[in-house]
């Protein structure tokens, strides 16, 4: 029989079970809104990893890692370590044929540095052909192209690396990539209305001469020459022979190789001679605007020989200005074009001055002007990019190139 | 009864402080506005323009971006890349990297003057933030993407 007492019991079990249900959902409550908060923190979950802390206090590590790997591998070995290369070759469309080239051979210690593989007295560039960057150039040279389409012819030219040409045919690839598909793969990017001049074939084919320098990342003033060439021929107009020009010479150039290399003593006994060809025309005058905006009178081939041994490079048209004008007044068709460059264009522009009434030469890197508003507003026939591959892998380069078409 | 309510109430009001607490460091900072927090406080020496990232940097779908850059006669810099989600950062820091890395080639074999602002360059991530700036300043650059991002 039930009595008053099982009922209060059951009153009191009841009262127990009910109050330990707001104990219940508070524990629920904080415990959901503990994961809902580590969750949308996004410490756990699809959401994000955790961030390591020393991470958000460090400066850039602007070393490129990936080589200084491969210098402590190397260490003296004679063999260029291969290192994984992230971006596939680019396919080679024309097989390479050694016998069509004359012969390279080249011997001596052999070391690997950040960017840089010496052999001997001689050193190359290491290069990674980058598809996006590649593919960037080309949109800023099909722009131009397409926004002066008649109004200015567009010429580009690409420039290979002496790790492309003059390195040893047997050490090419690996780390100093495949520069001949690179140029074929960056050269098919760009449009129909773009006349597009290639040297790899030619450099090759002259590839036993003089045409980079062992010290300095630079080809030499006869390496642009064939440039030139090629360059005349795509204009239908005629070059001048090589013995038509008044050359000069200036000994002692020791370059970025050199200082790459860490003054590498068997480079430094033997320092490349840097030959400048002056104009046929003697009448043509140089003006270059400087960073800060002052407008200076210099010479289309200066006077070098008093220059520190890593400068030298500086005799061809002023060195690196953000803008140059070069007249000559031995043209008298008012004809005129735009070099778009970096330091490679330096070399070959000497060449062009017996064929334009004014040459302007603009150096992306540093002229923030439009390209094509200024091609419009000074009546420009020709605009000639000169860019080698090291600096069209470049996304820093190809960013500010984009930054002026 | 009302008791148990109000404790209900109270409880809920904490959880959903806890979520709160739980969510992103970042107010939602638009990176505009940040690269001109950083311009106007920390010194620069070239005149810095303003310049379309994506002319730099491939960025992943969803994120904003905003630059300033020098004329060119230094090699000055401010990025700021709001990614969409937190897990984008980690391809824009190693693209921001790669890019450090080609300029610094260009750098120490043009304008070898500006290689000691380099190795000073602020590069960082908040969140869903990825900050580059090089600068002759980089404590105070810090101290600008601290007061921002948190």
């Amino acid at each position: 029989m039930r009595t008053s007492n099982y009922r209060g019991s059951r009153r009191r079990r009841r009262r127990r079970r009910r109050s330990n249900l707001p104990q219940l959902v508070f524990c629920v409550v904080i415990l959901l809104g503990m994961v809902a908060g580590l969750y949308f923190g996004g410490v756990i979950g699809k959401r994000g990893e955790r961030t390591p802390p020393n991470n958000q206090e460090e400066p850039a590590n602007t070393q490129n890692t990936e080589n200084a790997q491969n210098t402590e591998n190397a260490e003296n070995t004679g063999t260029p370590d291969n290192a994984e290369n992230t971006e596939p070759l680019p396919p080679e469309v024309t097989p390479v044929q050694p016998d069509d080239y004359p012969p390279i051979h080249l011997e001596g210690e052999e070391q690997q540095y950040d960017a840089v593989y010496r052999i001997g007295d001689t050193g190359f560039e290491m290069y990674t052909y980058v598809p996006s960057t590649a593919e960037k150039y080309a949109s800023a040279v099909n722009k131009a192209a397409d926004d002066l389409k008649g109004k200015a012819k567009v010429y580009a030219i690409t420039v290979p690396l002496s790790s492309g040409i003059t390195l040893p045919d047997e050490k090419k690839g690996g780390i100093f990539g495949n520069q001949k598909g690179a140029e074929e793969e960056i050269t098919s990017m760009l449009d129909d209305n773009v006349k597009v001049i290639p040297l790899y074939e030619t450099l090759m084919h002259h590839r036993d001469e003089y045409i980079y320098y062992r010290t300095d990342h630079h080809w030499t003033a006869l390496g642009a020459y064939y440039g030139y060439r090629d360059f005349c021929q795509a204009k239908g107009i005629t070059p001048h022979e090589l013995s038509d020009y008044w050359k000069e010479e200036f000994p002692g150039f020791l370059g970025s190789f050199y200082r790459d290399t860490d003054k590498n003593e068997t480079m430094g006994a033997n320092p490349d001679v840097l030959e400048a060809y002056h104009p046929v025309s003697k009448n043509a005058s140089l003006d270059f605007t400087d960073y800060s905006g002052q407008t200076i009178h210099w010479k289309v081939i200066f006077d070098v020989s008093n220059y520190d041994a890593d400068m030298k490079y500086n005799a061809f048209v002023a060195g690196d200005n953000p803008y140059t004008i070069i007249t000559n007044p031995d043209v008298t068709d008012d004809s005129s074009c735009v070099v778009v460059k970096e330091s490679f264009g330096n070399a070959l522009v000497p060449f062009l001055v017996d064929h334009y009434s004014t040459i302007y030469m603009l150096d992306y890197r540093y002229w923030d002007g439009n390209l094509q508003s200024f091609v419009k507003n000074n009546g420009v026939q020709d605009v000639i990019f000169i860019n080698n591959l090291s600096a069209i892998r470049s996304s820093y380069l190809i960013g500010k190139l984009l930054g002026i078409v | 009864m009302m008791k148990r309510v109000g404790s209900l109430m109270l409880v809920m009001l904490m959880a959903l402080a806890l979520v709160g607490c739980g969510g992103s460091k970042n107010k939602d900072v638009d990176p505009a506005d940040l690269v001109d927090a950083i311009y106007n406080t920390v010194g620069f020496e070239a005149e810095m323009k303003s310049v379309s990232v994506d002319n730099y940097l491939t960025l992943p779908e969803g994120a904003r971006a905003a630059a300033r850059m020098s004329n060119g006669t230094t090699a000055e810099e401010i990025i700021v890349v709001r990614c969409a989600n937190e897990a984008d950062t980690k391809a824009v820091k190693e693209e921001i990297e790669q890019f450090l890395a080609d300029q610094r080639v260009d750098v120490e074999r043009y304008q070898p003057q500006e290689a000691a602002r380099m190795e000073n360059a602020v590069l960082t991530q908040r969140g869903a933030y990825v900050v580059l700036c090089v600068s002759a300043d980089a404590d105070k650059v810090q101290q600008v993407i601290k007061e921002h991002l948190g």
